[in-house]
């Protein structure tokens, strides 16, 4: 490229008149858009401060949700035998439940500390998870019916032939269970019917209580007989008895209907039967006999109608007033081991109402 | 020309910004009151409302719960308290026994005076009935409870809580929602708030009170709060955001 020659640059005083004029431009418009590049920045941390509380907002608030939803569920869920630290994935997050025994209240219950924590972490937020703790007590019914006697008829006659067995003394010994060797309970407990039975066949604290009528009789066994035999119901063994089963397990079965139970189809755990079940030929059951009505054979030879339970029998639980006759070769023995082994396959929480909080 | 487009450009976004914070602002002020009076309120028991108009809200909520676990006789109870080092014992207003209908029984009470002792024969006595103590044996401590308990129930220790809606001292052209103890000094913790906020009340019924006659205290089972947060600031023209909450109280179902 040729240099300029002086005639083509013009007079000096014109090239001094335009080069401050276009420099002033240039800076300002180069301060101006610094000027918006800081407020557009400035702009932008004003919006992702807010974006970023509100995304805390919510992840507090879903926390808060999983805690008491994963709290809900806990108590809704555990029959049985339960885990105490179970964590349910819901949501996008966790919820850890933990539950702490805080004391025994006596054989049917205990107090619990159930305890939830909600953990929840936006995807597209990168701090840390929002956590919100909740607690409530719960009694846990440790026993699906608190049993009060060896025999129970909640409705319906009772009568005990001579030479028959009824004994509330616990049969147990330590060696069976740690609970072993409990304390006797009533040999015959009753609704508001009437019951016949000679004392020298019928043992226990005390031989015979009535509670007056078959709710009565219901409310002080808590329990829900309509539940037990609800087919929706779970249940270890329908229709059928048990069998692989291990020879210390107590497990449920449950017959619907009508049912007679014989010498081979000894057993233990927990029987219900909806109808009317009558025992027979040897028949022995470890364990608790839930029955719409307990009826055993009445007639026949020894060996026909000899039946023996090692642990309590409730029957008359239809409500319907059906008799019962325990003929003199029936042996009933209260045995404490066999009955919280029975009953003990349908523990559950009871949330303590008003007892939430949430720990802040 | 350029410079111009350039100005105008910058006193644009200027203007769009400052009003993006001045949303903020307002919608921070809301969060900050509905969050806050929502975490607290939430767990008020039946009879636990102490007062209920539109601009006061005093109540009683649970620091914590205790379950008994070895009550050896009048005024010696052991009980769990879970959490016990991270509660601020000076915040302690009374405590509440659970009685067999399901209600609380408030005592008015310090924990001055309801710590008795925390020795470890505390925990040792609630092992012995059972309480799993495993790495807390620290949170089993004896209270001074005259009331006749046994063993599985609960206590509530107690806190009272006071929220007002009042002429901001931050802001003195608008509310501002305070918080403290009941019948205590008072703190604002949120300003920028109008006229129109202020709190309702849930009787059992889907109708909301702005006042309750202390006899129906007991039958709030919910609390509204309708809060309105504004700026007015001439740049911008100025901002309203309004917000309804609606509170369950867990408790009271």
């Amino acid at each position: 490229m040729n240099p300029l020659t002086k005639a083509e640059m013009g007079p000096p005083g014109d090239r001094q008149d335009s080069e401050p004029e276009a420099g002033f431009a240039l800076a300002l418009v180069v301060l101006l858009l610094f000027a918006i590049a800081v407020a557009g920045a400035t702009g932008y941390q004003v919006v992702h401060s807010e974006w970023r509380m509100a995304v805390q907002s919510t992840e507090g608030q879903t926390a808060l949700g999983l805690s008491r939803a994963g709290l809900q569920r806990f108590m809704a869920e555990q029959v049985g035998v339960f885990a105490d630290t179970v964590t349910y994935s819901m949501n996008g997050g966790d919820a850890i439940v933990v539950a702490r025994k805080i004391s025994d209240i006596d054989d049917f219950s205990s107090l619990y500390l159930v305890s939830s924590e909600g953990v929840y972490s936006d995807p597209v937020s990168a701090q840390l998870p929002a956590r919100r703790t909740v607690y409530q007590y719960a009694v846990h019914k440790e026993t699906s019916v608190d049993w009060v006697a060896a025999v129970t008829q909640s409705s319906g006659a009772l009568t005990i032939e001579s030479g028959a067995r009824v004994d509330g003394g616990d049969i147990s010994t330590t060696l069976d269970c740690p609970d072993g060797n409990g304390p006797d309970i009533v040999g015959l407990a009753r609704g508001g019917n009437a019951v016949t039975f000679d004392p020298d066949d019928v043992d226990g604290s005390t031989d015979s209580i009535s509670y007056g009528s078959h709710a009565s009789v219901l409310t002080a066994l808590d329990l829900s007989w309509s539940t037990l035999t609800d087919p929706a119901f779970p249940v270890d063994f329908q229709g059928v008895w048990a069998s692989g089963v291990a020879v210390d397990s107590f497990p449920v079965v449950r017959f619907t209907g009508n049912k007679i139970g014989y010498g081979w189809t000894s057993g233990r755990g927990l029987l219900i039967v909806t109808g009317t079940f009558e025992p027979q030929w040897g028949f022995t059951w470890n364990g608790v006999i839930l029955a719409a009505h307990f009826s055993p054979m009445v007639g026949g030879a020894i060996w026909e109608r000899a039946f023996t339970i090692r642990g309590a029998v409730i029957s008359g639980l239809d409500g319907l007033g059906a008799s019962t006759f325990i003929n003199s070769n029936g042996v009933i023995d209260y045995h404490r081991c066999n009955v919280i082994g029975a009953t003990g396959a349908h523990g559950h929480f009871r949330p303590i109402g008003n007892s939430w909080w949430e720990s802040m | 020309m350029i410079v111009a487009l350039v100005t105008s450009v910058f006193l644009v976004q200027n203007s769009f910004y400052a009003s993006v914070a001045e949303r903020s602002d307002v919608q921070d002020n809301l969060r900050s009151v509905t969050q806050l009076i929502a975490s607290e309120a939430r767990g008020v028991a039946p009879g636990g409302v102490l007062v209920a108009d539109s601009t006061r809200f005093a109540f009683r909520v649970p620091m914590r719960v205790a379950g008994v676990c070895h009550p050896k006789g009048p005024s010696d109870a052991r009980v769990r308290i879970p959490r016990l080092a991270q509660m601020v014992t000076e915040d302690m207003d009374g405590y509440a026994i659970h009685d067999p209908a399901g209600d609380w029984d408030f005592r008015a009470s310090t924990w001055i005076a309801l710590f008795k002792d925390n020795a470890p024969q505390n925990a040792e006595d609630c092992a012995d009935n059972g309480a799993d103590t495993t790495g807390i044996t620290a949170e089993f401590v004896n209270l001074n409870i005259s009331d006749p308990i046994t063993l599985g129930d609960v206590v509530m220790i107690f806190r009272e809580v006071e929220l007002s809606v009042a002429m901001s001292v931050l802001d003195p052209t608008h509310q501002g929602l305070f918080r403290g103890p009941y019948g205590g000094s008072l703190i604002e913790f949120a300003s920028g708030l109008t006229g129109v906020t202020h709190f309702q009340y849930r009787l059992g019924t889907p109708v909301y009170q702005t006042s309750v006659a202390p006899a129906n205290l007991q039958l709030i089972d919910g609390i509204r709060l309708i809060a309105v947060s504004e700026s007015k600031r001439t740049a911008t023209g100025g901002h309203t955001y309004g917000w309804t909450v609606d509170i369950p109280l867990k408790n009271s179902r």
